[in-house]
């Protein structure tokens, strides 16, 4: 079962992230089985970076929430392997790498 | 159906292009053989002995969709192009008729233009057919050779949506891009439809062809309007000729637009019957390349399910088990 309130307050910790884009995410619908859809707002909601906020922010972020089992929102479809480049390029690992962050030794 | 899939047509137009029913323009056969070869273009496709230089009848009408394609329903939607057709492209009566006689099938789309007889003609025909012939959607061209109207004019086109909604419709539809004639090509481009889309956001407004040649500009406009959805009509017969371009479009539609706006349309009879274009469909995959190098989803089969009915249905408020009920239809 989800915790609709901290789901709500997760919802609203992201979008506070998000408002240096001129946007945020809102709630569209829960069910019972813990799936949640969310929506983009502002300038985010056309964004063609949608999808690299979406898995490298909104989707962990919400993800954590209790009883969240599933989370869509339209616009943010990309392929496995796409995904798969994000996660791997937005892991903790490798941005706290010294290449990643610039040591170039 | 298509196995379980029901599929719900979003357009087809039941054409009058036969000599009678030319304008005295004096580019009328011209634009009438534009149209002509569109359809023959795609000929080979399908085969059949269509005379497209005529008016369709409903029973051939019935007969391509219904008989010799897996379409279980579908939308005739009225052409109101009257440049260099006297009745319109696809005439008023003509699409009611298809709906008449067969209710359980066919939804009647109408259509209006303010620069046919004027705004005041428009608005009482909106009535009249909404309310006479039971009208569940209106269909708009903006483009004209005389006389093309913005969808974002407050005076000329807002008057006519807030008709429609007044009146219970609250679906209207648009042709953009693929210019009909010789008319200009800007009043095809879609931008003029985000104000109506912020303006009325309790309406759904639906974009046809993608825009063509604005795909881009139409797709970042969709993806920001929820109330704007996309009518894939006539984009997806070209599956089975230009099967990179389609999977190109669907890629970018499915990743920003999102499956749940977007709709199936055939186009016929100008496009034949449907089937071949169904099968097309439905055997088109997102290549890997595609996925890799441009991040687009592969297209599975709930999103083949969304666009080919579930989506237009949810818009029209068709219960697609009780239609299969009535229907007798059982998957194939």
């Amino acid at each position: 079962m989800i915790d609709t309130d901290a789901l709500a307050v997760e919802i609203k910790r992201v979008s506070t992230r998000m408002r240096s884009h001129g946007g945020g995410i809102e709630l569209t619908s829960v069910d019972q089985t813990g799936r949640v859809v969310v929506r983009f707002t502002g300038m985010c909601c056309g964004c063609p970076y949608k999808a690299l906020c979406w898995h490298g922010t909104v989707e962990p972020m919400l993800s954590a929430t209790e009883g969240v089992t599933a989370l869509d929102a339209p616009g943010i479809r990309i392929s496995e392997e796409a995904a798969a480049r994000l996660r791997a390029a937005m892991s903790p690992a490798d941005l706290l790498s010294d290449e990643t962050a610039g040591g170039g030794r | 159906m298509i196995d379980d899939i029901f599929v719900f047509d979003n357009v087809i137009h039941l054409h009058d292009m036969s000599a009678e029913n030319l304008t005295e323009r004096s580019d009328a056969p011209h634009v009438r053989g534009m149209q002509v070869g569109m359809g023959e273009m795609l000929r080979p496709l399908h085969g059949g002995d269509i005379d497209y230089a005529t008016r369709i009848s409903v029973e051939d009408m019935y007969d391509l969709v219904f008989v010799q394609s897996p379409t279980d329903m579908a939308m005739a939607q009225t052409v109101p192009v009257f440049d260099w057709y006297e009745d319109f492209w696809a005439p008023v009566a003509l699409q009611h008729a298809m709906a008449v006689a067969h209710p359980d099938r066919v939804m009647f789309c109408g259509g209006v233009d303010p620069s046919f007889k004027g705004l005041a003609f428009a608005l009482e025909e909106i009535e009249r057919q909404i309310t006479e012939l039971g009208a569940v959607s209106m269909k708009f061209y903006n483009s004209h050779v005389v006389e093309p109207w913005r969808c974002d004019d407050a005076t000329i086109a807002y008057p006519m949506y807030q008709r429609c909604s007044d009146l219970g419709v609250n679906v209207v539809q648009f042709h953009k891009g693929i210019p009909f004639g010789t008319e200009n090509l800007e009043y095809g481009q879609p931008y003029d439809l985000q104000a109506p889309c912020r303006d009325f956001p309790e309406m759904t407004f639906i974009l046809h062809h993608l825009a063509v040649p604005f795909v881009q500009e139409t797709i970042a406009i969709a993806a920001r309007f929820p109330n704007l959805y996309l009518a894939l009509s006539a984009n997806l017969c070209f599956t089975p000729i230009a099967p990179r371009m389609v999977q190109e479009q669907l890629g970018m539609l499915l990743s920003r637009v999102g499956v749940d706006k977007l709709l199936w349309g055939s186009e016929a009879g100008l496009a034949g019957p449907p089937r071949v274009y169904l099968k097309a469909f439905m055997d088109l995959e997102i290549p890997e390349d595609l996925r890799s190098g441009y991040g687009y989803p592969q297209i599975t089969i709930d999103d083949k399910r969304k666009i080919l009915g579930e989506n237009f249905a949810r818009l029209m408020g068709v219960d697609i088990e009780s239609k299969r009920r009535e229907l007798g239809l059982v998957p194939t």
